[in-house]
């Protein structure tokens, strides 16, 4: 038996934002906003976040090469002691360092990494995410 | 018997030439230092509360703790980190202390790292974020 349960997302325009946390690994936790984005393979997230939660940027887990607006980025994978969102805790959850400009108004981006985990199905017209367990 | 306690008078302008000579993070710490005590003063708030967050962590507040809405009034199209007393279940920010808050960004960066014994902080812009408002990644 399969249950569902449905968030509704803040929306800007056609902008789906949602907050989120991650803790340290002395668990401290720091809260973001996140733009929902189902165009991007990884979870983003600031780096002076990632570096706020003892993250050590210095040495990922892994580096990256990938497609952004502004051409290939290469950024580091760092994880994170736990990631919530949407009432899903994960842990040791990797993240992709990289920082947004200030002017998109949020803290990173909500992958498809963390979406496809959580079974997420987004409902772009009406602003919501439903998650099936 | 000897005094437990002693009161050394410093000249203000002594107090500003020291200052002037600080490095800009000491500078920076007691400005907020200052804000702090400004706040306490102006508010008269009372001893410190011990308050439970929705994380289960203990937080002593210093200075004052305003619901979502005043810090939005308060601090209007600025960055603001709270030191958040209570949320809901999606991270959302019902009431906090401001730590810090400014319309730069950058900013926000730099006091993020000040803190870093404050168990649970909210990064948030107060907004409002204009509808027209798009990005392309």
């Amino acid at each position: 038996m399969t249950s569902k349960r449905l968030y509704q997302c803040s929306r800007y325009g056609n902008l789906l934002i949602l907050k989120a946390a991650a803790s340290s690994t002395s668990n401290t936790v720091r809260q973001f906003r996140l733009l929902v984005d189902t165009g991007s393979t990884y979870t983003v997230l600031r780096v002076n976040i990632l570096e706020a939660l003892d993250c050590d940027i210095q040495n990922p887990l892994r580096r990256i090469r990938t497609s952004a607006g502004g051409g290939i980025v290469e950024a580091p994978v760092v994880a994170v002691p736990w990631f919530n969102c949407l009432g899903e805790r994960l842990e040791n959850f990797p993240i992709v360092a990289y920082t947004l400009p200030a002017t998109t108004f949020v803290d990173g981006l909500l992958g498809m990494d963390f979406l496809t985990l959580i079974q997420a199905v987004v409902y772009a017209k009406e602003g919501e995410i439903r998650i099936h367990l | 018997m000897l005094p437990e306690t002693v009161q050394l008078q410093v000249p203000f302008q002594v107090l500003v030439d020291a200052i002037a000579s600080l490095e800009i993070e000491e500078k920076r710490l007691l400005w907020q230092l200052l804000n702090t005590e400004i706040n306490r003063s102006e508010t008269n708030y009372p001893s410190p509360v011990r308050v439970q967050n929705n994380n289960g962590s203990d937080y002593q507040p210093i200075g004052e703790i305003l619901t979502v809405e005043e810090i939005r009034g308060r601090y209007p199209r600025e960055w603001v980190l709270i030191a958040d007393t209570e949320s809901d279940d999606l991270w959302n920010v019902i009431r906090g202390e401001v730590l810090a808050h400014s319309p730069e960004r950058e900013e926000i960066d730099r006091a993020l790292t000040k803190f870093q014994d404050v168990r649970s902080i909210s990064i948030e812009y107060t907004g409002p974020i204009p509808d027209e408002y798009s990005v392309v990644l």
